[in-house]
Parts: C-alpha cells; sequence; structure tokens
C-alpha cells in the first residue's frame, strides 16, 4: 500500500508541470475565444482513431496461416481439394456452431470426407459409402493420435489429469484468470475437436492465452475441419495405406516423428537385453563361469576371491539374443559379508534371472539359503511382482569322489557310474538345502578346458527360463519407460505452453489431487 | 597266575558292577585330553579321526556316541579304556544350523582345537570366527589348522601327491603348484593373531586312487606331539614297534586298546595298597585279552587259552610277585609298581598279538620265544609309558 501511494504521490508530481500546462492552455484558449475549434478538432482526431483501432481489430482478428498445408506429394486433384477443403473450414468458422453439441463433430466430419470423395469421385453420389470401413476408422485413428500428442504436449500436467480433475478445474475457473485459462486449455483438450490443439501448441503463449474466446473457437474449427479434409485427401488419393511400413513414408512429419517415437519404444524393449544377475559364494566360480557363457576370458577367475562390487559383461549368444551377465562380489556365511551385500539387493531389481553358482564339493550351503530368501524378500518389496526365476549353477562336480574320474558324458537321470551318482545326489542335497526344484539345478565343470554342461545343460535351461524372464524385462521396461515419458512430457509442456502455465498447471493439478 | 587270569575270562567272578566303579574311578585320575574339532560341513573332520586312529575298517559309527542333536563324541580307541576323544562338531554353514548353543557347550568339554578346512575353499570367515570366539575364550587351548583335500588344488596333468612330503619345508619348494600353495597361504593369515600351527594334509580313501592315503599324517601327528602336553601322542604313535614284522593292520589296530589298558591298569595299580589291586588289575588285563581276541577275531576257548596259557604263563606269575614286593614301599614304590604293572599289561598285550599272528601263519608257538617277546615288550612299555605314567603322578600332585 505504502509502495502505491508513493507511486501516486510520484505520477501526481511528475505530471503537476504538465497538469499546469494544461490549465494554463485551457485559460489560453478560452481567452482568445478558440473554445469552438478545439472542440471541432478533437471531434475529428477521435473519429479517426476509432477507425484505425476497428480496422486494426478485424486485421489481428484473422487466423494466421495454419500449420496444415497441402502436401506436395498430392496430385492435382489433391491440391483442388485442400482449396476446396479450405473455403469449407472458413464457411464453417462463419456458422459459429455449437461445440458442446457431439454430433456437430460427426456432421462436421462426414461433410468434409463426402466433399473430398466427391472431388474424387465426381460421378459417385455415394463415393462416401464406398469408403472402406478399416480406411474410416484409419482416419478417425489418425486424428485421434495427432489429439492425443497435442494434448500431452501443450496442456500442463496432462498425463497426470483425470476427467474428474478436469471437472473440478471447471469449477475453479471464476477464481481467477490463470485458471481460467488453464481450464479452457483443458477443456478444450478433452473434446475430440483438441486435434486442433496442437495448433494452438505452436503458437505463442501470448496468442495461447488471448482474451478471444472467439478467436480460439475459429482456430480450433479450422484446424479440425483441415485435419479432416487432410486425411481425406491422403485417403481418397491412395496415400493412405493400412500397412504401417508404408504409412511411415507418407505420413506428415508429425506423424512420422510419432511413429518414430513408438517404434522406438518397441526396439528399446526388443533390444532391452536380459539381465542376468550372477551371485555365489567366494570362489564358487562365478567369473569362471562367465567365462565358460563367453567361451573366453573375460573375468578374472582365481583360487582366491577377486570380484569386487558388479561387473557388468555384454552376451550375444544364439537363443539368449542379448544379455547382460552381471558378476558380483562372492559372499561367505557371516553376517557382515551378508550385510555388505547392498549392491547385490539393487541389482535385483533390476535382473530377469538369477544364476547362483554352488560349489558342489561344498555343501556349506547357509550363506546361499540367506542370500536367496533376501533376494525373493528385497525383490518382493521393491517391485511387487515375483522374484525372478532362479537357476543354479552346481560347478566343480569333477571334484565329486570318485575324484580322478573326469569321464563326460554322464547320465545324472538314470546314473551307472559311481561319478553319476555322487552327481546326482550332490543336485539332491542342494535343492533339498536350498528348497529348490531339481530342474532348477545344473551341474556343470566350469574348469578352463574342461568345461561340461554349460552349452548342453546351462543354457538350454537359462533359455527355458527365458519366458518368464522375458515378460519380466518387458515389465521392467514399462516401468522405465513410465517414468521417462513423464518427464519428457512435463518438460515439453513447460517449453511449449510457456513456463509460468506449466508450472502453475502442474502446482494445480498436483495439489488438486 | 595265568590260570586265575584265565578264570576270570572265562568265568567272571568279580562283581561287574564294582569292577565298572573302580574302572572309572581310575579312568577319571587320567587325563583324557579332548580334540574338538571344527569346520565347515564335509571338510574332512570324520576323515582325520579315521587317520589319526589308523583304524581304516573302522566304523567310527561304533564309537560314537550321539552327545546332542548335533554333535558326537568320539573315544579312541573304545568307550572304556578311553585315551583321547574326539569331539566331532557338525558342521559350520549347514541349512538353519545355528551353532551357538553347541560353541558354548562344547567350550566346557574340550582342551584343544583341531580346526579342519579344505585348502582350496577360501570361504572360511564363519569358521576363523568361531575359532576367535573360542580362543578369546580358552586363550591356552592349542590351535592346530587342518588343511585337507589338498587333491583339489593339484593341476590334471601332475594329479598325484608329492613325494617326499613338502609342506614342512620353509619355504615352500616349487614343486607345490602354485594355486594350491597361494590358498593355503592365504588361509594361514586369515588366523593372523591366533596362536596357531598349520598342517596340510589330504586323508583319502584307498579307491580315491591316491597314494598314500593318508598323506601328511606324519606331521599331522609332529604337531600333536608338539601340542599335547602329556606325551600321549608319542603313545599312540607306535612309531617304535619292536617287530617290525609284525607291523599289520590287526597290530596297528590293537595298538592303541594295548596302551590304553595298560594305563588304565597302571594307574589301577599306583592305588597304595598290596594286593588289594590284584582283582583290579587282573579284571583288567583279562578284558585287555578279550579285547585282542576279538581285534584279531580269535575265539576265546578253553583250548586256545590253555595254549595261550602254555605259551607265556609262567613269566606273568613271576611279575605279579615282584610288583606286590615293591609295593610295600611307600611313594616309591606306587609309582614303580604302575609302571610296572602298565608295562606287563603291555607286553601282555603285545604278547598275544603276536601269538595269534604267529599261529594264524603257522608259525613255530615254542614258550622259549615268546617270553623273549614278553621281556623285549615289557622293557618296550616301561619305555613309552614311563612318561605319560610321570606326567599323570606330576598332575595329580
Amino acid at each position: 500500500m505504502k509502495a502505491t501511494t508513493a507511486w501516486i504521490a510520484l505520477i501526481i508530481l511528475s505530471a503537476t508541470p504538465f497538469l499546469l500546462l494544461m490549465a494554463a492552455g485551457g485559460v489560453w484558449i478560452y481567452e482568445n475565444k478558440l473554445v469552438l475549434p478545439w472542440v471541432a478538432a478533437t471531434l475529428l482526431s477521435s473519429l479517426a482513431g476509432f477507425g484505425i483501432n476497428r480496422y486494426l481489430k478485424k486485421k489481428s482478428a484473422k487466423p494466421k496461416t495454419l500449420h496444415i498445408d497441402a502436401e506436395k506429394t498430392w496430385p492435382g486433384r489433391g491440391s483442388e481439394a485442400w482449396t476446396k477443403v479450405e473455403a469449407l473450414s472458413e464457411q464453417i468458422q462463419k456458422q459459429d456452431p455449437d461445440l458442446d453439441n457431439a454430433s456437430f463433430y460427426w456432421n462436421t466430419l462426414k461433410d468434409v470426407m463426402q466433399t473430398v470423395a466427391l472431388h474424387f469421385y465426381p460421378e459417385r453420389k455415394d463415393a462416401i459409402l464406398e469408403l472402406r470401413v478399416p480406411y474410416l476408422l484409419r482416419v478417425i485413428e489418425l486424428l485421434s493420435k495427432d489429439m492425443r500428442i497435442a494434448f500431452s504436449e501443450n496442456v500442463p500436467g496432462s498425463q497426470i489429469v483425470t476427467i474428474n480433475d478436469v471437472l473440478r478445474g471447471q469449477r475453479l475457473a471464476s477464481k481467477g484468470n490463470t485458471l481460467l485459462k488453464l481450464s479452457r486449455i483443458v477443456a478444450a483438450g478433452v473434446d475430440p475437436i483438441s486435434a486442433a490443439i496442437r495448433e494452438i501448441g505452436l503458437l505463442a503463449t501470448d496468442s495461447l492465452i488471448s482474451d478471444s474466446t472467439k478467436e480460439i473457437k475459429s482456430w480450433l474449427l479450422d484446424a479440425y475441419v483441415k485435419k479432416i479434409g487432410y486425411y481425406a485427401i491422403e485417403l481418397y488419393s491412395g496415400h493412405l495405406v493400412l500397412d504401417d511400413q508404408a504409412f511411415a513414408e507418407s505420413s506428415t512429419k508429425a506423424s512420422q516423428t510419432d511413429q518414430q517415437t513408438a517404434l522406438g519404444r518397441e526396439e528399446q524393449l526388443q533390444q532391452e537385453p536380459l539381465r542376468i544377475l550372477i551371485v555365489g559364494q567366494i570362489s564358487a566360480g562365478k567369473s569362471s563361469l562367465i567365462n565358460a557363457l563367453f567361451k573366453q576370458r573375460k573375468a578374472a577367475s582365481d583360487i582366491l576371491p577377486q570380484t569386487v562390487g558388479i561387473q557388468p559383461y555384454l552376451l550375444e549368444q544364439d537363443g539368449i539374443n542379448k544379455a547382460i551377465i552381471l558378476d558380483t562380489t562372492g559372499y561367505q556365511d557371516n553376517e557382515e559379508s551378508l550385510n555388505r551385500l547392498s549392491d547385490i539387493g539393487k541389482a535385483v531389481i533390476q535382473c530377469d534371472l538369477i544364476i547362483m553358482v554352488c560349489a558342489a564339493n561344498n555343501p556349506a550351503r547357509q550363506a546361499d539359503k540367506k542370500i536367496l530368501t533376501s533376494l525373493r524378500r528385497q525383490f518382493q518389496e521393491k517391485t511387487g511382482e515375483n522374484p525372478p526365476p532362479i537357476i543354479i549353477a552346481l560347478s566343480h562336480i569333477d571334484k565329486l569322489r570318485p575324484f580322478r574320474d573326469w569321464t563326460p558324458p554322464y547320465d545324472i537321470i538314470n546314473p551307472t557310474t559311481p561319478k553319476a551318482v555322487a552327481i546326482k545326489s550332490a543336485i539332491e542335497v542342494t535343492a533339498q538345502a536350498l528348497a529348490l526344484s531339481i530342474s532348477q539345478i545344473v551341474p556343470v565343470n566350469l574348469n578352463k578346458g574342461f568345461e561340461y554342461n554349460v552349452e548342453e545343460g546351462l543354457i538350454p535351461t537359462i533359455i527355458q527360463n527365458l519366458d518368464e524372464a522375458e515378460r519380466l524385462k518387458y515389465l521392467r521396461c514399462l516401468e522405465g519407460y513410465r517414468k521417462t515419458e513423464q518427464w519428457q512430457a512435463l518438460w515439453r509442456q513447460s517449453k511449449n505452453a510457456g513456463r509460468f502455465i506449466a508450472k502453475k498447471g502442474i502446482y494445480w493439478l498436483t495439489n488438486v489431487k | 597266575m595265568w590260570k586265575k587270569l584265565q578264570e576270570i575270562i572265562v568265568n567272571p567272578q568279580i562283581k561287574k558292577d564294582a569292577l565298572n566303579a573302580q574302572l572309572l574311578k581310575v579312568k577319571e585320575q587320567l587325563p583324557t585330553p579332548v580334540f574338538w574339532l571344527l569346520g565347515k560341513t564335509q571338510s574332512g573332520k570324520t576323515s582325520i579321526i579315521r587317520a589319526i586312529t589308523g583304524d581304516s575298517r573302522a566304523t567310527i559309527g561304533d564309537g560314537m556316541r550321539p552327545l546332542t542333536r548335533t554333535a558326537n563324541l568320539y573315544s579312541f580307541p573304545s568307550q572304556e579304556t578311553c585315551l583321547i576323544k574326539f569331539l566331532d562338531t557338525r558342521g559350520l554353514g549347514e541349512v538353519d544350523y545355528d551353532p551357538t548353543d553347541d560353541l558354548n557347550a562344547f567350550q566346557k568339554q574340550a582342551h584343544m582345537l583341531l580346526v579342519v578346512m579344505k585348502a582350496m575353499d577360501p570361504s572360511q570367515e564363519s569358521v576363523v570366527k568361531t575359532v576367535r570366539k573360542i580362543s578369546k575364550r580358552s586363550p591356552h587351548w592349542p590351535v592346530i589348522v587342518v588343511q585337507t583335500c589338498l587333491h583339489e588344488g593339484y593341476l590334471p596333468v601332475q594329479n598325484r601327491h608329492l613325494d617326499p612330503y613338502p609342506y614342512d619345508d620353509v619355504p615352500w619348494p616349487d614343486s607345490i603348484p602354485p594355486d594350491l600353495a597361494r590358498s593355503l597361504t592365504w588361509q594361514r593369515n586369515l588366523f593372523k593373531g591366533i596362536d596357531a600351527r598349520f598342517v596340510a594334509v589330504d586323508f583319502t580313501l584307498p579307491e580315491d586312487g591316491y597314494d598314500p592315503i593318508f598323506y601328511g599324517l606324519e606331521s599331522l601327528w609332529n604337531t600333536i606331539e608338539e601340542t599335547l602336553p602329556q606325551g600321549i601322542a608319542s603313545v599312540l604313535r607306535n612309531a617304535e614297534e619292536t617287530r617290525e614284522d609284525l607291523h599289520d593292520l590287526y597290530s596297528k589296530t590293537a595298538h592303541p586298546h594295548i596302551i590304553a589298558y595298560s594305563l588304565v591298569a597302571g594307574a589301577a595299580g599306583a592305588i597304595p595298597l598290596p594286593v588289594a589291586d590284584i582283582p583290579v588289575v587282573t579284571a583288567i588285563q583279562a578284558k585287555l585279552v578279550q579285547s585282542i581276541a576279538s581285534l584279531y577275531d580269535y575265539p576265546l576257548t578253553r583250548k586256545n587259552l590253555g595254549k595261550l596259557g602254555a605259551a607265556f604263563g609262567l613269566s606273568l606269575a613271576g611279575n605279579i610277585g615282584r610288583r606286590q614286593v615293591v609295593k610295600l614301599i611307600p611313594w616309591y614304590g606306587s609309582a614303580v609298581s604302575s609302571l610296572i604293572t602298565a608295562a606287563s599289561t603291555y607286553a601282555l598285550g603285545k604278547a598275544m598279538a603276536t601269538y595269534i599272528t604267529y599261529s594264524r601263519k603257522g608259525m613255530a608257538t615254542d614258550p622259549k620265544v615268546f617270553r623273549e617277546i614278553y621281556r623285549e615288550e615289557f622293557a618296550q612299555g616301561r619305555k613309552i609309558l614311563a612318561k605319560y605314567l610321570d606326567n599323570l603322578k606330576s598332575t595329580k600332585k
């Protein structure tokens, strides 16, 4: 208040000399009897100003050129049809239809389609009826897609907006100018017409928040009609095909981008490699397992504990396609040792499959049991999903009795030699100790040069478990994608709609929620 | 005297309960070291018992008495006459096994630790931690770390034991596979701050194909001997057997039994009451004869006993007379008498074992020969048992 008073004082003080001049001028005009000419001059200049003002208003009310243009690839008839669509758009804008009436959108869609159809097939009055359903659906699909993109890119916080939020937003609209504008945008967004919002979004922020409802309305109508016209021409000129691949070449820039995004996501899902976590007691043979999987020395395997922290390796092999193998620190049956494994706990959330390496000649399984329980629990707590499949690679089977016998292959299902019997019983003991099924346990020899049952046994078991693993991978990707998507969208919105609105909007929406 | 012994063997007249009570009293006086075998499951604890006792036929299960649900106390050579005990505890690291209670209980029962670990298994934190806990509570306990299953560290190209045994050499020769040497050193470094001794062994079964089956046993004995105060290790080792040609499996198995009975008899003979001990000592000797007969699978028929008596009966009687005289002199008497009783029991056992072997081989069983054998074994028994009985006497005081 004080500042306002000071401002007023300042204005009065600085205006005083001119006020004095005005008073003096008035006196001078009166004394020289020039009152009538002054009144006449004032009237004249006011009239002239009014005229200019009206001219300006009329000019500024005219819609700016839309970004929807005729495609150069269209044949001559396409461009002609486009002219008709433009004419139709202007005509509809002049009609000033009721946007709340749903039938308006359908009728307009029909009219535009009819116009274009008649243009391409003038001899057939029922051209529109010839339209095959999939194609019509395709047009609606594209419209909807444009609408979705425009909406999410230009309406602040749209991906966290529910219909309820919008209704509440409308009720709140009277409370403030910003909210009013915001609710108008949001409300427009949920109308089918919002394909046009895309165009609005491309305008400068000041246009967006223009006070004129009429202007916005005419923009929306124009965009809606032209969009329909655009796709109708695409359709009748033979540019629109149902095959996505071909479509990518003939679609709009926006659609191309969008499709690429979609493809990218798809690709991301497919390319996202399987993540396999390898755990085991120290020197159980984790690094040897990695070397055996890669058929080359990748990890430093040694008789003494080596790997510290998590070491990722990229594996490409038939059937597994692509996998990231995460080698971890070995653990021991010791509380401190087990507690140090928080990094494994973090890694398990991001993994699709767990391979635990257990030394067959060292049947102390307490530590393994503890780790399995802990990994399962952490996975369930943090993701709410079932834990990933677990495979036990039972290593060092060559060191089972009889020690000197190493003449694979061994028939473990119907063992005939003492070694095969020993391997079988080691599998059974391990399964029992870890409360797993026998099918989850694969006996292997990982000694360099003596590798056995890695390609024949372990890899097929991994692949067998892939179905479940793939499903997990998909879920994990979606989770990751949803997060990035949300933040990317928020960033785009604040850029497109002006930071001020975005900020306010998000603030408001999140608080309403 | 032989007749009396013979009578007792065939028709025991001494009341069994009275004898057992007497024996129990005697055994209480004998210090019995208890080895606590500590290690992960399947690290080779039982193999060590098998190797130390030398009884490879055995039947460790026979001497196993379930102590708790989770541990076994193995008396060696037998429940009745036991020289050393092995506390074979459940392996650490087994699923759902919390050793805390067991460890507290065993702390009171044992005298020394035999820590067992596979030479190529570096995952020993839990074992080392337990050892530290135990030796903090009993700092004077000897700790012997036995590193087993050396063959797991052998190179495939040279998959056999190194001969001669190189692990006592300092520094280790290069012939030891480098990975094995590194793993052994690494494990030894885990025990920093604990006064532990280390032995590398590989105790296998004959069918495993490694020669010798008890690789490094000599080194383990040496280490035990250094740590055992009563000299019992040297008694048990049977290193200086007089009759090399009889060093067979039966003899090896019988040896600790003979030692045990001799010591029990010696302890009984130390009771300073003339003549009163004769029934007890005779009963013990009778038991020894029964025990050896059963070990050698030699039926104790009257006929067989008669043959035995004919072979060396006279010398026995002579000895008993001398012992009674000596005992009349207090203090000095009891010590000498206990040694004589022990040595004569020893000689009896050894001579009997020799007799059975000779007669099985169809060799001459001339009483003269056995009198000579008895004399030799008696001298040997005096020599090897003196130190132990000496220790026994000094610990009693």
